[in-house]
């Protein structure tokens, strides 16, 4: 039997009352007309207390009472063999299909993610209620599926159609899928890569080849990307800081976070050919450097296409503009126009601009700092940067790594076949519900009650 | 015969069968009316007609024509009786079955029947809301229905002033007539024994009959109940076992002492029951005041 309210329960506590009421009052006298007083004396009154067997019968009748009313607002559902057998040949099915960069690896057959609609498409039509949900993390989509199926009273079951790289679905996400709801997970794909694998990728609309390594050690699992091409959008940046002696701690946290910025190499073009290498020379002029001024006569407004997204990049790096708000500046950097400014203070001023200006016969973009500014401004220019040039799609994306067939087929469970009424189907439990009996048996106990009740009053006036 | 039960009786919602089906049963038990006008005057003679008093029997007619004829006297329809019937809330009880106030209609009832019948007057006194209601007292079959339908009618509610009921019904009785008080007398005592002797020493016949149910002479409840007077707001809770035996008492003193005072003021008594066939309970009254009369003319008699 199953309890669609079972919140109801608590009205268990309830017969307290009449047990109380029925063993602590000291009960009233019944009342009797009579002709006349005249010959009653008055006589020494003593608390009459409620003990004769049908008194106790009495109690029995009202607590019953309460107990099938309070079974009755729990709403029970009998679970018949036709309910089950009903329940057991519905299902209501939800597929979540993996969309993410490492479902984009083409064949010959086409993409794993075309792969992967195909079978998704068959099994929603197979269910009586079925819905294609698509997400780059199916893991973090497991929630929401579940809650779409608590609307249905159907079998319930959701199925996760992806290569299952590692980081897909974890064991965490599992847990918050309900226990009755079954779950399948169908791999398109290899499942491991033994040998290193060279191949085709679609990422952010431009097609880019990778090979793909992956090599198991006594120890751990090695994996290594590696861009094999990547035409005409290879990115390469060398950030330089200038400062002047007396912002030589800034300088040297600068610098130090400018080399780190050029030694990851963040496209990774170290393999790129040369020919086709762009190195895109980024300067920083702190307030400190002694040629700042004259820099700033030979700086105008940055005109390559590079500089102007690094600009818009960095206007919309929230945390550099955060820290920018905190500072009130002095005046502007660069009262005159034309220069692009990247930050503004709270009072309004800009304290960080961005130009282009040839140093040593190289064009380079030139980010001019205010001397209000500190460390903080400097590092999070260096950061907006790196963020900007990063690639869309990280590293981990392609990892080769892949959850075993192991795993995913002990996460595999079958939908509970026990019938159940769905969370919306609930608030019109009465008419799913088979409380309406207990409602009758209710009825007639009020009746008994009532009988007993006046039986009781007579014959405790009227004995002869 | 056997008497209708009272349940039965009670069961009977026409007045007038009910108090035809007692006159009846009295007739057959061989019953006389024991109603007569006060003249001895000799009119006339008329066959004799079952249920006539046969000390009215012409013997020496008898003798001479082997016919049996009863003698009338002048002024034997001039008998007038005035049935004052008490209509308080405590003729009401008991509330289940036979009330006392049923009981006592049926008893008038039947005894207006009964004086009607012998070509008697007959009236009717009660109180009504606090106010007197009353029918003179007449003959004729026409009023007897209307004395019958009144009765019939009557309200059992609050209480009555029986002393004042009692003197205005004998007022309303021209001549010397029977005045009789059907009531449980619970109410002004000592008032309703002085005007009782009073009319009785006016020259009215006075009869008390005195209505009361068992559960009233003993007291029917256990334990500890509430009981609620039917004429006033009164209520009282009392232990019914505790005071049982000096209830009983009380009622016993208490309808002793009623009967005690009518016999000495010469006042006809009976006390009556619910549990008693009504006819059973006319047929005892009956028989005692015909006995009382028969002593009454012997007495008179011997003194001539």
């Amino acid at each position: 039997m199953t309890w669609l309210q079972p919140w109801a329960w608590v009205g268990l506590v309830a017969i307290a009352l009449p047990i109380a009421i029925h063993l602590l009052g000291s009960g009233r006298s019944p009342r009797q007309p009579f002709p006349t007083l005249r010959f009653l004396e008055t006589t020494r009154l003593h608390p009459t207390r409620r003990t004769r067997i049908h008194d106790k019968l009495l109690l029995l009748l009202r607590v019953a009472i309460f107990i099938f009313a309070v079974l009755a607002l729990a709403h029970p559902l009998i679970n018949s063999a036709e309910r089950k057998d009903a329940y057991a040949g519905s299902l209501a099915r939800l597929v979540i299909v993996d969309t993410s960069a490492s479902m984009h690896s083409l064949s010959d057959a086409g993409s794993l993610l075309d792969s992967a609609r195909r079978v998704a498409e068959t099994l929603e039509r197979e269910a009586n209620a079925g819905l294609t949900l698509e997400s780059a993390a199916p893991g973090k989509a497991l929630a929401g599926a579940a809650g779409w199926l608590s609307l249905h009273q159907q079998r319930r079951e959701i199925v996760v159609i992806s290569d299952f790289q590692s980081g897909a679905v974890s064991e965490f996400e599992l847990d918050g899928v309900p226990n009755d709801v079954g779950l399948r997970f169908v791999r398109v794909g290899s499942a491991v890569i033994e040998q290193p694998v060279e191949t085709v990728h679609q990422l952010d609309g431009r097609r880019v080849q990778a090979i793909i390594s992956h090599s198991d050690s006594a120890h751990r699992t090695r994996s290594e990307v590696r861009w094999t091409s990547a035409p005409g959008d290879s990115r390469s940046y060398r950030v330089d800081v200038l400062a002047g002696d007396e912002g030589a701690t800034a300088t040297a946290i600068a610098t130090r976070a400018a080399d780190a910025m050029n030694a990851i190499r963040i496209t990774g073009t170290a393999l790129a050919s040369p020919d086709t290498a762009q190195v895109r020379a980024v300067t920083i002029v702190t307030a400190s450097y002694g040629e700042r001024d004259a820099l700033m006569l030979t700086a105008r407004m940055p005109s390559e296409a590079w500089m102007l997204q690094s600009v818009l990049a960095l206007r919309g790096d929230a945390l550099l503009q955060e820290l920018a708000a905190n500072i009130v500046a002095d005046s502007e950097i660069f009262p005159q126009a034309g220069i692009a400014p990247i930050a503004r203070a709270r009072n309004g001023h800009a304290i960080v601009n961005a130009a282009e200006a040839e140093i040593n016969g190289e064009s380079r973009l030139l980010l001019f700092t205010h001397a209000n500014t500190g460390v903080e401004i400097i590092a999070s220019v260096i950061a907006a940067l790196r963020s900007s040039v990063e690639s869309h799609t990280s590293y981990a994306e392609l990892d080769p790594a892949r959850l075993a067939d192991s795993t995913i087929a002990r996460w595999n469970r079958e939908p509970s076949s026990e019938p159940r009424v769905s969370a919306t189907d609930a608030s019109a439990a009465s008419t799913e519900s088979d409380g309406r009996w207990l409602w009758l048996v209710v009825l007639v106990l009020l009746t008994a009650e009532s009988l007993l009740r006046r039986r009781t009053r007579q014959s405790a006036v009227l004995e002869q | 015969m056997s008497s209708l039960s009272p349940s039965v009786v009670a069961a009977i919602d026409d007045l007038e069968l009910a108090a035809r089906l007692v006159v009846e049963g009295l007739r057959t038990g061989g019953h006389r009316s024991p109603f007569h006008g006060y003249s001895t005057e000799f009119r006339q003679h008329r066959p004799y007609r079952a249920g006539d008093d046969l000390k009215y029997l012409d013997w020496k007619l008898f003798a001479r024509s082997d016919r049996l004829y009863t003698r009338q006297f002048r002024e034997t329809t001039n008998l007038s009786v005035m049935l004052v019937l008490d209509t308080s809330a405590s003729m009401a009880y008991p509330p289940d079955g036979l009330s006392k106030s049923r009981y006592a209609a049926i008893i008038a009832a039947a005894l207006a029947y009964l004086v009607s019948e012998q070509g008697h007057a007959v009236g009717l006194m009660t109180m009504q809301n606090g106010k007197l209601a009353y029918m003179p007292a007449r003959g004729g079959r026409q009023h007897l229905r209307s004395l019958l339908a009144r009765i019939d009618r009557l309200d059992i509610d609050g209480a009555w002033d029986p002393a004042r009921c009692i003197a205005r019904g004998a007022q309303l009785l021209q001549r010397r007539g029977v005045v009789i008080a059907i009531s449980d007398f619970y109410d002004d005592e000592l008032e309703t024994q002085r005007e009782l002797r009073r009319v009785a020493q006016r020259g009215h016949d006075v009869a008390m009959l005195q209505l009361l149910s068992q559960s009233e002479l003993s007291l029917p409840f256990r334990g500890q109940v509430e009981l609620d007077e039917l004429e006033s707001d009164h209520r009282r809770v009392v232990d019914a076992d505790a005071i049982a035996q000096s209830y009983n008492s009380a009622v016993r003193a208490f309808v002793d002492r009623v009967r005690l005072s009518a016999l000495r003021d010469g006042i006809d008594y009976a006390l009556i029951t619910t549990d008693t066939a009504p006819e059973q309970s006319l047929r005892d009254y009956l028989l005692r005041r015909s006995r009382r009369e028969v002593s009454a003319h012997t007495r008179t008699a011997a003194a001539r």
